[in-house]
């Protein structure tokens, strides 16, 4: 699994690296964890509003820093 | 959201920037791109989406803001009807990005790629990058 988070470095951002990463780490799943800062990228990943998070390429959430609960939907695709 | 960051931080979306996005909204894709690479700006923290329409007007709060916040003028095409709306309020916007001037066609449609709007938020970007060096 692959896991982008898209933000250029505020706090929010960073919020939401640390839940993704506790979140998963909560759920034993491994994955690649990315923090893409340039935002001269966002649009083309479909990112509108940061903080934006892309989870194998597909926008998960954008412009809000989503609860553990809703996390842990987003990364385990839903189950 | 305001005042989740600290000053001096980089802002996203929870903080807005003193800068003003003025887009052309108009009936092409161009027009369109303009609109929505403000959008995405605005949602990145770079900057306030204004009302262009509202300065075109000449309304009195709409052009007491444009003329004491720095502005970033976004056109879809060469006409330049967001420079033309500022210039005449005696504002020059710190940024003017031209949509067609990027490599962009115009046409009448108002289909485009997220890849469209990312290359003009690019050019804003790096054009603020430049006024700040």
């Amino acid at each position: 699994m692959k896991v982008q988070i898209l933000g250029i470095g505020c706090a929010r951002c960073q919020e939401l690296e640390k839940r993704v990463i506790d979140t998963l780490a909560e759920l034993n799943i491994a994955a690649d964890i990315e923090h893409v800062k340039d935002l001269k990228l966002f649009a083309s990943m479909g990112i509108f509003m940061t903080p934006g998070l892309v989870v194998d390429g597909k926008v998960a959430s954008q412009g809000k820093v989503p609860s553990k609960d809703e996390l842990k939907k987003l990364l385990s695709g839903g189950k | 959201m305001a005042g989740c960051c600290a000053p001096g931080e980089p802002t996203c979306a929870c903080g807005t920037k003193d800068i003003l996005l003025l887009a052309c909204s108009g009936g092409s894709n161009v027009g369109q791109i303009a609109n929505d690479a403000a959008k995405a700006l605005d949602g990145y923290g770079q900057g306030s989406m204004y009302c262009a329409i509202g300065v075109g007007a000449q309304l009195p709060g709409f052009v007491k803001d444009v003329q004491r916040k720095p502005c970033v003028a976004i056109d879809g095409c060469g006409t330049g009807c967001v420079l033309k709306t500022l210039e005449n309020v005696g504002v020059k916007p710190a940024v003017h990005v031209v949509v067609t001037e990027l490599g962009i066609k115009k046409h009448g449609a108002f289909d485009h790629t997220n890849d469209d709007i990312a290359k003009v938020v690019g050019a804003v970007v790096d054009a603020l990058a430049v006024g700040q060096t």
